[in-house]
């Protein structure tokens, strides 16, 4: 039964579709986004500020010098543009992941762990081990040229739906994790002190926020607790999204409101995410639409004309 | 999909639950899991303290943008890794941020003057919500300061 309920959770069969258009859409998107900014430049930082995590010192690592992450960072960008279009998809998803983990690693191991980027290491680590090339890929494409067997790519199966899964828990695990860590580090006081008014007015001497709208909200003490508590209620209760859809179409526009509120007002934004939230777009539903959109379009000239000559 | 290939995948699961539970109880990054503690220590007085690196030049001195000068830095990033120098390493540190923000000027990501000391300073501000942005501290304390070699003293 547990069995039976683990497999139901983890493998739901999706159209292979969903998870070849969930690959064309975040490999470029990683390659515009850049999250991991200018890498070359860690190698010219000396090695007095050289401080290994823990992984890294456990793995016995040393820092990479220049000509090293410049090679690394163009097989990154380069397997990002093979890995969109499904070229050697395997090969490139797996180049993606490994050369991204060395160029996501670096600079943590200069003072700080930063954990803006976490998330994109395993999302990288996802897509390698799926088989996200057997639909909107060249090479499902030079399959079929090849007349060899291909995979309808409308039919569902569980090697699609695990990774768009493991994607989302990971997802909502972020925000859980941090309601989590709010709460038992500060209970309730997290939100029912005069906490986060204090951080709307604080960020302004170290942050830039986008509006200066945080002074007026921290001056009213109900509105700041009632936002606290939205923001703990919401980030402990996100994993509900999982489980019913319902509760989805209430949680995820939540949760980006909450992101965008913080990029607003503490001038913290969360671009990393976007990948993250591309895995619940429900890819087969918008590309039945986009057909039904194009097939009308392509219908409407010829209507158009059958009209008009009907009338002549 | 084949056994062997869902038990690759259920390892792949664990793995990931796995390692952020573990980062989550313990409290601690184990990179790349994260238990994703942000905001989570309570600030609750009037009183803010951040850290501010300036550049001096010619007995000159002014705040420096970490982002633009002293890349890859970032400021978070510099103040703990100058916590965690050890001891009798701020020359030479101030050396190797010298010589990142030439390269830096170089590069033409900023054009400030050559560099004869880099400072670390903590600001005190009253942060009152009836207080608007203060251009002013109410108090600078130096930190740290690290001198270029050739640099004026």
């Amino acid at each position: 039964m547990t069995v039976q309920r683990w497999r139901r959770f983890w493998f739901p069969r999706v159209s292979s579709e969903s998870l070849g258009l969930y690959r064309l859409c975040v490999y470029p998107l990683l390659l515009m986004l850049r999250p991991m900014g200018r890498t070359s430049d860690w190698g010219e930082v000396s090695s007095l500020f050289w401080m290994p995590i823990e992984t890294t010192w456990r793995l016995g690592l040393s820092p990479p010098g220049v000509a090293t992450i410049d090679f690394l960072a163009t097989l990154w960008m380069a397997s990002l543009v093979t890995s969109a279009v499904g070229l050697a998809t395997r090969l490139s998803t797996w180049i993606a992941f490994l050369s991204g983990t060395i160029l996501f690693w670096l600079p943590h191991n200069f003072g700080k762990t930063h954990h803006g980027d976490a998330a994109l290491v395993f999302l990288l680590m996802i897509l390698a081990v799926s088989r996200s090339g057997r639909s909107w890929s060249v090479d499902a494409w030079l399959a079929r040229r090849r007349g060899g067997a291909s995979l309808d790519a409308s039919t569902l199966d569980e090697e699609s739906g695990w990774p768009l899964r493991l994607i989302q828990v990971l997802f909502i695990w972020v925000f859980f994790a941090a309601g989590l860590s709010k709460a038992g580090h500060a209970g309730l006081d997290w939100a029912l002190s005069n906490h986060l008014s204090t951080l709307l007015v604080r960020h302004h001497y170290t942050h830039t926020p986008l509006v200066d709208w945080g002074f007026w909200i921290a001056r009213q003490k109900e509105l700041c607790q009632a936002l606290g508590l939205f923001a703990l209620l919401l980030e402990l209760a996100c994993p509900l999204a999982l489980f019913s859809r319902r509760a989805r179409l209430l949680v995820l526009p939540l949760l980006a409101a909450l992101q965008v509120g913080n990029a607003l007002l503490l001038g913290v934004t969360f671009k990393t995410f976007v990948p993250l939230y591309l895995a619940w777009v429900p890819w087969t539903a918008v590309l039945a639409r986009a057909r039904r959109i194009w097939s009308s379009a392509a219908m409407a000239p010829s209507t158009w004309w059958s009209a008009a000559r009907g009338s002549s | 999909m084949t056994r062997w290939r869902r038990a690759v995948v259920n390892v792949v699961i664990l793995f990931v639950l796995g390692g952020h539970v573990l980062s989550l109880v313990l409290d601690n990054e184990i990179w790349p899991f994260s238990p994703y503690a942000m905001y989570t220590r309570l600030e609750r007085g009037p009183g803010h303290a951040n850290p501010v690196f300036y550049g001096v030049s010619e007995g000159r001195e002014w705040a420096l943008d970490v982002r633009r000068q002293l890349a890859p830095f970032d400021p978070v990033r510099l103040v703990h890794a100058l916590r965690k120098l050890p001891e009798g390493a701020q020359e030479a540190a101030g050396r190797d941020l010298a010589r990142l923000y030439e390269r830096n000027r170089q590069r033409g990501r900023h054009d400030g003057p050559p560099l004869d000391e880099v400072r670390l300073y903590r600001l005190y501000w009253d942060v009152t919500p009836e207080n608007q942005p203060r251009l002013m501290p109410e108090e600078r304390r130096l930190v740290v300061r690290l001198k270029v070699d050739g640099g004026t003293p």
